[in-house]
């Protein structure tokens, strides 16, 4: 294993894979920016660009690419209440908090050093559990899928925007609007009103660019002025801030990490769970969960932690099955098949070297984007402070040509401005919009590995996997904590009073 | 229209929502309703008892809910003295606001109008010089440069770059047709 490892890291050695890592990482990083593009769509577009060349090289380009997107889609998130792509959603929920208070830097270093050590912890992770990982990944089935959508869902109930009430009342409403389309399992169309269009679904991507940016422009030009008044909240942090603090949460990065690895292992759950639960057990752990939401520094560092970590996990499936961990994995696997590359059980035996290259890729893409990012963060705090006549405009241009370039319909951009009115209505009488974006994306797992499930081991499939029932009763646990806490907290105080 | 009003319309146009959901969702079979059915009767029974729970607080109370009181929930909700402000706020600070949401809303509907007419680039261009130049922030030599300059940042990354083929307009579409 150790010669696998050094050759995996001699083989990036090359001026070739270096000058391509670079290149995609520069170029992750752009498209991250961009609203609606991820690293799904980076890699995709460098695909036609990778024939020809050293498998290493190749690998970096494209991995590097999709590495840096994570930091880049966190960026607009912070900045802007503008998540680049779904994974990011979470960096809107504390990020954009810290802008307000004059913390942006910090909260871009903390971000960036998340990223960059739950991607280095999520590689070594890898590297050590590829003996251990496959019999375990052999041995959940929908029913335990299902329970990990489910454990995204609690976030719900620990984070809503001014109402618990009306948080949920949007979750069920983004549960629906997922349900717009061909349902997978019986192939009805269902919600579309016979139109042509609907029967593809709502695109997530569309539907973030109206809720957030479409709809914090508008509220934008309402309030006037810019995002931040530098005259009332002075921008006063650094980046290094923002890094001591990930080494500050190191046990949180650390635990951030595992559930990357692990929700990357499982084929079909992505990064988008991954970011919601980790948010979810940021706030379930800490001692003062009424801090998230409101600009809380572990709120940016866990999600990050974990979708960085998440890329490695993700390779586990792709490279040992073939069974893409996620949308970017499966472009990775259409990479490996240009390449001549096969992957199955023999590339955890005869081919490790090529495996241990790619976990020497994230490391090392981590690193170039955690300087090129902490090296900038000061510049992009700037942002925030551009006035509105000049940021509306621009962002709703942006925005525009990239609900158009998700899927090449014109119907998007129409979509994004009726998501944009309802992301502002929603803003206004404090419905959740990130709840209504939570339901979106959980709805489809939940109801596909429902119906998994019922089929494979019918209605009491509880009692048929103890693995997926000890899940349950993980996540009741783990949701009833905070209010179990608080209400001792406060009898400890009342006693206290009380004696006093 | 008072914030109370204003925030059962809502909770009434969401319910609505939901019972067409669930009227639709009879149209289905029983394996395509299974989930979005029981989804949207949980979604009538929350906004009921949202617009229950909302008609019996005081005014200053609306964005505090059942949940929160039976949870003791802790923290600053992000806007809860909203609806007494809103209240307070005199008719004139009203129609302002009132006026500035409908010219947001306006103003991004004609960004569509103006995409889907004469397609992305000549749109985003015109709407950006209109509103630099009606906004009044730059003068006309300073509105110019910036939209030419963003439109051909928008061309260079989208179509030369990521080499997508942008939406040139129903207008287009109609001359190439005469």
């Amino acid at each position: 294993m150790i010669d696998a490892i050094v050759a995996g890291l001699a083989a990036l050695m090359t001026p070739q894979a270096m000058v391509f890592m670079f290149i995609g990482v520069i170029y992750g990083l752009v498209i991250g920016i961009l609203p609606g593009l991820g690293g799904v769509v980076a890699m995709a577009l460098l695909l036609p660009f990778t024939h020809g060349f050293e498998v290493a090289a190749t690998l970096a380009l494209l991995l590097g690419a999709h590495i840096a997107t994570i930091w880049g889609s966190s960026v607009t998130g912070i900045l802007f209440n503008v998540p680049g792509a779904a994974k990011s959603l979470t960096s809107c929920f504390d990020g954009y908090p810290m802008t307000k208070q004059g913390q942006a830097t910090r909260a871009l270093g903390a971000s960036a050093t998340g990223a960059l050590l739950g991607g280095i912890l999520g590689a070594i992770f890898l590297a050590v559990s590829i003996p251990l990982v496959r019999p375990i990944m052999l041995a959940l089935g929908p029913s335990e899928y299902l329970m990990m959508a489910l454990w995204g869902l609690t976030i719900i109930a620990t984070f809503s925007e001014g109402s618990l009430m009306k948080g949920l009342i949007a979750s069920v409403l983004g549960i629906l609007i997922a349900f717009i389309g061909m349902d997978p399992v019986t192939a009805t169309p269902r919600y579309t009103f016979d139109i042509l269009y609907l029967m593809e679904g709502i695109s997530f991507p569309v539907a973030m660019i109206g809720l957030f940016a479409v709809a914090e422009m508008m509220k934008l030009y309402v309030k006037g002025g810019s995002i931040v008044d530098r005259q009332m909240t002075e921008e006063r942090s650094t980046v290094w801030q923002g890094v001591r603090d990930a080494f500050v949460h190191r046990w949180l990065i650390v635990r951030s990490s595992l559930l990357g690895v692990w929700i990357g292992v499982l084929p079909g759950v992505g990064a988008t769970v991954g970011g919601l639960a980790a948010y979810a057990q940021a706030v379930q752990t800490s001692k003062t969960p009424e801090r998230f939401g409101k600009g809380a520094v572990e709120g940016v560092i866990a999600p990050d932690a974990t979708v960085g970590a998440n890329e490695g996990g993700g390779l586990m499936p792709t490279l040992a099955f073939g069974i893409p961990g996620g949308e970017g994995m499966a472009i990775l696997l259409v990479a490996f098949i240009g390449l001549g590359v096969v992957p199955g059980p023999d590339m955890l035996t005869k081919n490790l070297d090529l495996v241990f290259s790619m976990v020497w890729i994230i490391v090392i893409a981590n690193i170039f984007v955690t300087i090129i990012g902490l090296g900038v963060a000061p510049y992009l705090a700037r942002l925030p402070a551009l006035h509105a006549n000049l940021m509306v405009p621009a962002v709703l241009a942006v925005c525009f040509v990239g609900a158009y370039a998700t899927r090449g319909q014109i119907e998007d951009v129409a979509m994004a401005v009726a998501f944009g009115i309802l992301g502002y209505l929603m803003d206004k009488y404090h419905y959740s919009r990130a709840n209504l974006v939570i339901g979106m994306v959980l709805a489809i797992m939940i109801e596909r590995n429902l119906h998994l499930s019922l089929t494979l081991y019918g209605s009491d499939f509880l009692l048929e996997r103890p693995v997926a029932a000890a899940m349950l009763a993980f996540i009741i646990v783990t949701t009833a904590l905070p209010f179990v806490r608080r209400w001792w907290k406060r009898r400890k105080l009342a006693a206290a009073g009380g004696r006093a | 229209m008072s914030r109370r009003a204003q925030e059962n319309l809502v909770a009434l146009v969401v319910l609505g929502v939901f019972i067409v959901a669930i009227v639709m969702a009879f149209d289905y079979g029983q394996r395509a309703r299974m989930v979005p059915l029981p989804i949207a009767l949980i979604g009538v029974v929350l906004t009921l008892w949202q617009l229950v729970w909302q008609n019996i607080r005081p005014a200053d109370e609306l964005n505090i809910d059942l949940l929160e009181v039976l949870t003791r929930r802790e923290g600053e909700a992000v806007a809860r003295n909203v609806s007494s402000n809103f209240d307070e706020q005199s008719a004139h600070q009203k129609r302002q606001a009132a006026g500035r949401e409908s010219v947001a809303c306006g103003m991004v509907l004609l960004l569509l109008g103006l995409v889907w007419v004469i397609g992305l680039l000549p749109g985003v261009f015109l709407f950006m010089l209109g509103y630099f130049l009606l906004s009044d922030h730059y003068s006309l030599p300073r509105a110019l440069s910036y939209s030419l300059g963003l439109v051909v940042a928008l061309y260079l990354l989208f179509v030369q770059g990521l080499g997508i083929a942008l939406y040139h307009g129903w207008l287009e579409e109609w001359i190439r047709n005469l």
